[in-house]
C-alpha cells in the first residue's frame, strides 16, 4: 500500500511545528497587554494612565509575585518592570519569566533608576529586551513601548503563520480531514498513551470499493465529492472528542478509536459501513452509490502491547483485515489480530 | 507560569485610574509628607555624631523610591537629588569610617530644600 511506502520516511520528518502550543487556537487580532510592575503605587498609576492613553491594555502589579500571578491568569505581551523591589526584584522576575514556557513571548522592558553601564548589562543578561532609566522623557518611554508592541505583534504573526503552516502540513486539502503525516505523528502518541495506562486502542482501515471505476464513470470531480462525503459520513459515526480519521491514500482512510476494544471497534465499523450504503452521494454528475470495506484491529491486553512495538504492526493488522474484506467481495468488516513478531 | 505557586490575585490599589490630575496631586501630597519626614531626619542627623544603620537603611529605601517616582512624574531635579542621596547613603553604608556621613547630610539637606520649594500644584520641570 501507499501507506506502507511512506511510513518510514514520514516517521523521521516529525516537525516541532506540531507542538501542542501551536495547536492552540490563535486569535487573529491580538491586543497589546502591558503589565506594569513597580512597588510604588503612584508610579504605577502614572505609568498606567500614560499607557492607557496610548491604547495599551494595562495591568498593574506591586510586586514580582503579583506580576507572576497576573501573567499566570492571563497572558501579557509586555512586562514593564522596576528593578529594585522588596522580596522579588525585577531581575529575579525577569529570569522567572524567561525560564517559564510561556505560550507566547513576553517582551520585558526594565525601567529603573539604576543608570550605570553595569546595571544595563546585568538587566539585559537577566532577560530584559530593553532597558530604560527612570527620568527618561515620557515620549521615550512610550516610543520604547511602541517598539515592544511592534515586536510582539510580529511574534504573534509568526506564531500564527507557524500554526497555519503546521495545520496545512497535517491536513488533507481535498477533504479537510487529517492526512498521513498527522497519522504518523499522532498514532504513536495514542499508542504510547494506551500502553502507559493499559487502555485499549483500535484502528480501522477503510477503502472505498471500486473507487477507480467510480472515477472513470462519473469523473474525478464526482470522485472528489464522494471522498468529501465519505469523510462527512464517517465523522457522524465517531466520537468527536476522541476518535479521529486520516486520509492516507487516494481512497484509503485510517480511523483511530482510543479507549476502544475490538468488539466496540467492530460495532463502529458496521455503523460506518451502513452509513455509506444508506443513500447515494449527490454529486454534480448525479447520485453515486458506494460501499466501503473495513479492516479492524485493536490492542487490549498487556501481551498485545508487547507485540506492537511499532505502529506498523497495528496498521498492518488493520490492512490485513481490509484485504480480507476486499477478497470476500467488499462492503464488509473483517477483524484481524496483531501478529506476534517473529 | 507557576500555576501552583501563584494561585490568587490581589487587586492593586490605584489612586485614581486614568486621571492624570488626580495622580499628580496625590504625588504632590506624598511629596509634602516625604518632606516632613526627610526634614525631621535632617534635624536629627545634624545633632547626631553617627547615623544609626537602621536609619541609613530607611533613608536609602525612601530616597530610592522617591527618586524613581519623581522621575516618572518628570520632577527631574527632585529625582536627581533623591538619587544623589541614595548613592551617598549606599556609600556611607559600605564605609567603615564615618567620613561619608557629611555627604549624606548634605544630600539630605539639598533634597529637603528642593521638596520644600515645591508648590501643591507644581508642574514638572
Amino acid at each position: 500500500m501507499q501507506l506502507e511506502s511512506h511510513m518510514e520516511e514520514l516517521e523521521h520528518t516529525s516537525s516541532d511545528l506540531c507542538d501542542t502550543i501551536l495547536m492552540r487556537r490563535l486569535d487573529t487580532a491580538q491586543p497589546c497587554r502591558v503589565l506594569i510592575c513597580d512597588d510604588d503605587n503612584l508610579a504605577c498609576a502614572r505609568l498606567a494612565a500614560l499607557l492607557r492613553a496610548s491604547n495599551f491594555d494595562v495591568e498593574v502589579a506591586c510586586s514580582g509575585e503579583e506580576a507572576l500571578t497576573i501573567m499566570n491568569s492571563e497572558p501579557c505581551q509586555v512586562l514593564l518592570t522596576d528593578w529594585q523591589m522588596p522580596d522579588m526584584d525585577g531581575l529575579a522576575l525577569c529570569r522567572i519569566v524567561r525560564a517559564d514556557q510561556n505560550e507566547s513571548y513576553v517582551y520585558v522592558l526594565m525601567l529603573t533608576v539604576r543608570n550605570s553601564k553595569e546595571d544595563l548589562l546585568t538587566g539585559l543578561a537577566a532577560g530584559a529586551d530593553d532597558y530604560l532609566v527612570k527620568g527618561a522623557p515620557v515620549e521615550e518611554i512610550l516610543a520604547r513601548l511602541e517598539v515592544a508592541r511592534r515586536i510582539t505583534h510580529v511574534e504573534h504573526s509568526l506564531r500564527a503563520s507557524n500554526y497555519e503552516n503546521w495545520r496545512l502540513s497535517v491536513t488533507d486539502p481535498l477533504t479537510g480531514t487529517n492526512n498521513l503525516r498527522y497519522l504518523m505523528k499522532y498514532l504513536p502518541r495514542e499508542l504510547a498513551r494506551s500502553r502507559r495506562y493499559g487502555h485499549p486502542l483500535a484502528v480501522l482501515s477503510c477503502d472505498i470499493d471500486g473507487f477507480k471505476q467510480i472515477n472513470d464513470r462519473y469523473g474525478h470531480e464526482a470522485g472528489n465529492e464522494l471522498l468529501r462525503s465519505f469523510v462527512a459520513r464517517s465523522e457522524t459515526c465517531l466520537r468527536m472528542d476522541s476518535d479521529w480519521l486520516a486520509r492516507v491514500g487516494g481512497d484509503e482512510f485510517m480511523i483511530v478509536l482510543p479507549e476502544t476494544k475490538v468488539t466496540g471497534a467492530n460495532r463502529v465499523a458496521h455503523k460506518l459501513r451502513q452509513s455509506y450504503v444508506r443513500s447515494p452521494v449527490e454529486t454534480h454528475a448525479g447520485p453515486v452509490s458506494f460501499t466501503a470495506s473495513v479492516g479492524v484491529t485493536a490492542v487490549e491486553a498487556a501481551h498485545e502491547f508487547e507485540n506492537v512495538s511499532k505502529i506498523e504492526h497495528l496498521l498492518r493488522a488493520a490492512d490485513r483485515g481490509l484485504y480480507a474484506s476486499k477478497c470476500l467481495g467488499g462492503n464488509r468488516v473483517t477483524a484481524a489480530a496483531v501478529r506476534t513478531p517473529t | 507560569m507557576r500555576a501552583t505557586r501563584y494561585q490568587t490575585r490581589t487587586a492593586s490599589p490605584l489612586p485614581s485610574e486614568d486621571s492624570f490630575e488626580a495622580i499628580r496631586e496625590a504625588f504632590c501630597v506624598r511629596m509634602q509628607s516625604e518632606r516632613l519626614h526627610f526634614a525631621a531626619l535632617n534635624a536629627a542627623l545634624e545633632l547626631a555624631d553617627e547615623i544609626p544603620t537602621p536609619i541609613l537603611h530607611d533613608l536609602r529605601n525612601r530616597a530610592h523610591r522617591l527618586s524613581g517616582t519623581a522621575a516618572i512624574f518628570e520632577f527631574t531635579g527632585i529625582a536627581a537629588a533623591a538619587r544623589a542621596l541614595e548613592l551617598s547613603v549606599t556609600s556611607a553604608e559600605s564605609s567603615d569610617a564615618g567620613d561619608s556621613e557629611p555627604a549624606v547630610c548634605t544630600a539630605l539637606a539639598a533634597l529637603v530644600r528642593l521638596i520644600g520649594g515645591l508648590k501643591k500644584n507644581a508642574q514638572p520641570a
